[in-house]
């Protein structure tokens, strides 16, 4: 039998692992909200008179503290301006330390581009933490007893749903919040129990970026707001659903706090081939002391980019004659090279 | 306001606020948003509680600026950005049938509609409320209501039935 409407409205609304409101609280609100209206009856005009200066005096800080810019359009991610036919490196651009949007024209249409996503929900830092910490003690266990092997190999796992509308209307999953294994170099620690700890509360929007792998895989950044953080889903399995009990097989998620500070993560984001000669995207942990990042095909150089705490992202088109990138070299500050890896 | 007031404020706090969260849901779509809303209104209930409980009464003065205020953020919402949907609950080895998926096929439907029809149909199948009371709550004529009702259900079902839910409307007239 279907359910009738009410049952549907019932079921959607379920709110029984929402906290209960505090009554107590609220009463204690509108006590003060009754005191500042009886209030602001007595004092009016001079009330006023001091909001003007104090909003006088405040706006010079402001205006020097810069605001911070809004997310981008979520089916246009940050892109550079394309180089189509040229073999030069491309110039990358990133987001500015005071979270400057990277900008560029819009890259030429193409029936291969298929970037754009955008996240159809943010979960609150409470809710995120408590569907973490269930699927951490579903899949892995409760913190403190051994650790599986697959999560001390990789220090990734997947946590909860983030809904991720794509172009065309499709919609895909990513896993939120897990925190990462905080570098290549050294093990993870027992991360079920670490849910929430890494900060994405300032997540207060998402600029989602799309990139959808030959194979049929697929990976999401999603970038903070203020541009201070970044959640990185990666879905491996090609053609992944979420008709069965576990959501997506073998996706991981890393979210990397940026910036500078005990913890961060500085990160690279380089590109992946899609589709013949456009790809963008890709990119991780930046290794050792490397400072800048470029992806090779064979002996031509394609991209190049300055590693920072943060994440950016580019956008370019592959030389003529040139199919995909094959490998990603980091270099130090005296341009030695101290990071390499093939990308397959 | 006497104390008095203030116990039956929070007893009303207490019973009430989880209808008007759910119902506030319904209408914008958003969960935190929803807790705003309510919180916001139980405040402006609080200021006005002597008058509002000698006229209309508490309860029905806290539905109406939830739903109200709740459609304005909606239109505001819908206005400001495309994003919409729901995070699909953790899935279980016993949600075999998509229950979850079925709560967002809801929610999405409720958020495809126009404010108005929306809130129409929320008053009426998940608060229970008449075509007469529902018309109250919202300013407008039992005409506007009926029309509202009639045009969302048919909007709903046709997005129910796109994503394969399937929905029995006997249990409600759509007048």
């Amino acid at each position: 039998m279907s359910p009738d409407i009410k049952e549907l409205f019932e079921a959607a609304a379920d709110d029984a692992q929402r906290d209960q409101l505090d009554a107590r609280a609220l009463l204690a609100r509108g006590k003060r909200k009754l005191r500042a209206r009886n209030a602001g009856v007595a004092v009016g005009g001079g009330v006023a008179a001091v909001a003007v200066l104090l909003m006088a005096s405040q706006l010079p800080r402001e205006l020097a503290d810069g605001p911070v810019p809004p997310a981008q359009t979520p089916t246009q991610p940050a892109t550079p301006t394309p180089s189509a036919a040229s073999s030069a490196p491309v110039t990358t651009s990133r987001p500015g330390p005071a979270g400057t949007a990277t900008t560029g024209t819009r890259p030429p249409q193409s029936a291969a581009q298929t970037s754009g996503a955008e996240v159809t929900r943010k979960l609150s830092l409470a809710t995120a933490e408590e569907r973490c910490s269930l699927r951490m003690r579903a899949e892995y266990g409760a913190a403190g007893t051994p650790v599986p092997d697959s999560l001390q190999r990789d220090g990734v796992y997947v946590t909860d749903l983030l809904r991720i509308r794509l172009p065309g209307g499709q919609t895909q999953y990513c896993s939120v919040p897990g925190p990462a294994a905080p570098s290549y170099d050294s093990p993870p620690r027992d991360v079920r129990e670490a849910c929430g700890r890494l900060a994405w509360m300032n997540l207060t929007s998402w600029t989602p970026a799309k990139q959808e792998t030959p194979d049929g895989g697929f990976t999401a950044a999603l970038w903070s707001n203020d541009r201070t953080a970044v959640l990185f889903c990666d879905t491996d399995d090609p053609g992944a659903t979420r008709s069965g009990p576990v959501a997506i097989q073998g996706a991981s998620v890393q979210l990397l706090r940026t910036g500078t500070g005990t913890g961060w993560v500085r990160v690279h984001w380089l590109g992946s081939e899609r589709a013949g000669r456009q790809y963008w995207g890709g990119g991780g942990v930046v290794r050792n002391d490397a400072v800048r990042y470029a992806m090779f095909a064979g002996a031509r150089k394609l991209t190049e980019s300055t590693a920072f705490y943060g994440v950016y992202a580019l956008r370019s088109w592959l030389p003529a004659g040139v199919t995909k990138p094959d490998r990603v070299v980091g270099y130090g500050a005296d341009g030695s090279v101290v990071d390499s890896y093939p990308i397959p | 306001m006497p104390r008095r007031d203030d116990e039956a404020y929070v007893e009303f706090v207490d019973a009430a606020s989880r209808g008007l969260r759910r119902t506030a849901y319904l209408v914008c779509g958003d969960w935190e948003q929803a807790e705003d809303l309510v919180q916001d209104a139980l405040l402006k209930l609080y200021v006005a509680w002597p008058r509002v409980a000698r006229s209309e009464g508490v309860h029905a003065y806290a539905r109406r600026t939830v739903v109200n205020v709740a459609i304005d953020a909606g239109r505001r919402g819908a206005r400001l950005r495309s994003t919409s949907g729901e995070v699909p609950d953790l899935p279980d080895s016993h949600d075999a049938v998509g229950q979850s998926d079925t709560r967002a096929v809801v929610v999405d439907g409720l958020r495809g509609l126009p404010a108005r029809a929306r809130a129409c149909v929320v008053l009426r199948y998940f608060d229970d409320l008449s075509v007469e009371e529902t018309a109250r709550m919202l300013g407008v004529t039992t005409g506007t209501v009926k029309s509202q009702t009639s045009r969302g259900l048919e909007l709903l079902k046709a997005t129910f039935e796109r994503a394969g839910v399937a929905l029995d409307l006997v249990g409600g007239d759509t007048a």
